[in-house]
């Protein structure tokens, strides 16, 4: 049930006269709400001097993000079932790319797209959350 | 000179930052974190224990159920109205495994809370580390005389506690004379699903106009209007139903003859061929017994970050036994939304972390006016700080504008999801 992947990506440039070494990590850690998140360091070569920046941000911060958005969504699988699997007449949202995600709520919210009870709702929503619900939601998959 | 990905991966397993990384995860992933017992696999606990589950599979989880089949209370009334049958609006809990949530149905009758410990009916007991009471409501017959007797109860149903109850009183419809009077009477605010009383006498007029069309459904209710979507049930009463709906307001419940079906009200006497009492109602027995209820000897008040109990520690209180926060309805849309809630703070609870606090819940309650068409009333709650409870957002929310078809299919689409939200 529970998975955790590390992917690694080697990233080169170059700084003055200087060649940077560095990496970033992936995480994605499946079905436990975590969600994926990502971290990287530099490495300066060729002295093996490694610097790492920004490792502290893959702590609690990142962790609480991805818990946000899974939670927030909690709020829409009541109507749109879990994950956004829905069965039936109301749309699934389960897979939806994010920017048409966001781009529907706002819709809702203006009006400009006509529902029966979509609009009552997105207008309750913050931007912060529909950006979260919005990423919880593209990371799913749609079976 | 590079860092070849084979090197670069033994200097990253080799380093601390990774160890710590993967210490957090590992934590989650294997390490059991403690164990939650849920009591009531409704709408609220069964959401909260699938949920625990799904979202930390590290955390044991037992729900104790005496049923062996879920029956939801929402869109039962359409049985009333021979659309569906009771089949339609039953599950099992058979989904809940996949996720290892242990399912034991047994009734549970006592909590010992300074044990963390709960006592079923069997004698067996069950330890937890937090405990999750969803036992719905208990009706409240004290206050009525006539009905002190459960017996009397099959005479008189409910059918407010979906099942049997609901068959019973289809049944009594069924039977009844072309020419006779069905009265419901509704208890004063808050009860179990606010437009429950008046979306089941559209469901039973609807079946009369059809099939026994010289027929009368009365509405006796103890508060002074309809409480829920009540332009929307006044228009469909005048237009689909007119001459078959009466609605009587101020009309508070006194007494029952069970013998002569008769209602005695604080200012009328309603002698009816299907009598059909709802009575007032508070939090499950249980919630009671454990030391949980703190308001007005009839409600569980919570910490809406986490659903715990501001009585008793590491208990925590979902669905229809919560004292609500403003307009926040007793519907089992809520108690699903209180469940996922109440998941998410255990999980970081028992991981030594807070709850989130900044909660987002919503509601959408779908009311059958006749066998396609519906209407809904809907709000969305975030948590206010200040005041330490969920208020409903001022710009969001609102009802239909009129009956319609297509929330007719949003509402069939609702149950399926919103069932299998519940029980997998």
């Amino acid at each position: 049930m529970f998975s955790c992947l590390f992917f690694v990506e080697d990233v080169s440039f170059l700084i003055g006269n200087t060649l940077w070494q560095g990496f970033a990590i992936t995480m994605d850690a499946g079905d436990t709400g975590f969600g994926q998140f990502s971290s990287g360091g530099i490495v300066k070569n060729p002295l093996g001097l490694f610097l790492l920046l920004i490792c502290g941000a893959m702590g609690a911060d990142a962790i609480a993000q991805n818990s946000l958005g899974r939670d927030w969504a909690g709020a829409c699988s009541g109507c749109h079932g879990t994950e956004g699997r829905s069965e039936g007449a109301i749309p699934p949202i389960a897979g939806m790319q994010k920017d048409r995600f966001v781009e529907l709520m706002e819709a809702f919210r203006n009006g400009t797209r006509p529902a029966t009870v979509m609009h009552q709702h997105a207008r309750g929503l913050s931007e912060e959350q529909i950006s979260a619900i919005g990423d919880y939601f593209a990371s799913r998959p749609p079976r | 000179m590079s860092l070849s990905r084979r090197e670069f991966m033994q200097w990253l397993s080799a380093s601390a930052f990774v160890g710590s990384g993967g210490c957090a995860s590992a934590r989650r992933s294997s390490a059991n974190v403690g164990r939650v017992v849920v009591i009531g696999g409704g709408f609220g606990g069964a959401t909260a224990a699938k949920y625990i589950r799904k979202w930390s599979p590290d955390i044991d989880v037992v729900l104790v159920e005496p049923n062996h089949q879920f029956v939801s209370c929402p869109l039962s009334n359409r049985v009333l109205a021979g659309t569906w049958e009771l089949a339609d609006v039953t599950r099992g809990y058979e989904g809940l495994a996949r996720y290892g949530v242990k399912t034991v149905h047994q009734l549970a009758v006592d909590v010992d809370p300074v044990k963390q410990m709960v006592m079923l009916a069997n004698g067996r007991k069950l330890a937890y580390d937090r405990l999750v009471v969803a036992p719905g409501i208990e009706l409240m017959y004290d206050d009525i005389p006539g009905l002190r007797d459960p017996a009397t109860r099959e005479a008189i149903p409910h059918a407010w506690k979906a099942g049997e109850q609901t068959a019973i009183l289809r049944r009594q419809l069924e039977d009844m004379d072309d020419g006779g009077v069905y009265a419901i009477t509704v208890p004063m605010s808050p009860y179990r699903c606010p437009p429950g009383p008046y979306e089941r006498a559209c469901q039973v007029a609807y079946y009369f106009k059809a099939r026994k069309p010289r027929s009368k459904v009365l509405v006796l209710d103890a508060n002074e209007d309809i409480q829920s979507k009540k332009r929307l049930f006044r228009k469909a009463w005048q237009e689909r139903y007119s001459g078959i709906i009466e609605y009587h307001s101020n009309e508070a419940l006194v007494d029952v003859d069970v013998a002569t079906r008769t209602a005695i009200l604080d200012f009328e006497v309603v002698q009816a061929h299907v009598l059909n009492v709802v009575p007032p109602q508070r939090a499950g027995r249980i919630a009671r017994d454990a030391g949980l209820i703190t308001a007005n000897d009839r409600w569980c008040e919570v910490d809406f970050l986490s659903y715990e109990s501001v009585a008793v520690r590491n208990v925590h209180v979902l669905g229809d036994s919560v004292m609500g926060a403003p307009r926040m309805p007793k519907s089992g849309h809520m108690a699903n939304q209180h469940g996922k809630v109440c998941a998410a703070a255990i999980i970081a609870l028992l991981h030594g972390d807070s709850p989130n606090a900044s909660p987002l819940i919503t509601n959408t309650c779908y009311s059958f006016v006749s066998d396609k068409e519906a209407i809904h009333v809907a709000s969305v709650h975030q948590y206010d700080r200040e005041q330490r409870t969920m208020l409903p957002v001022k710009d969001a929310g609102g009802l239909s504008d009129v009956a319609n078809e297509a929330e007719g299919r949003f509402a069939e689409s609702w149950g399926r999801n919103i069932w299998n939200d519940v029980l997998g």
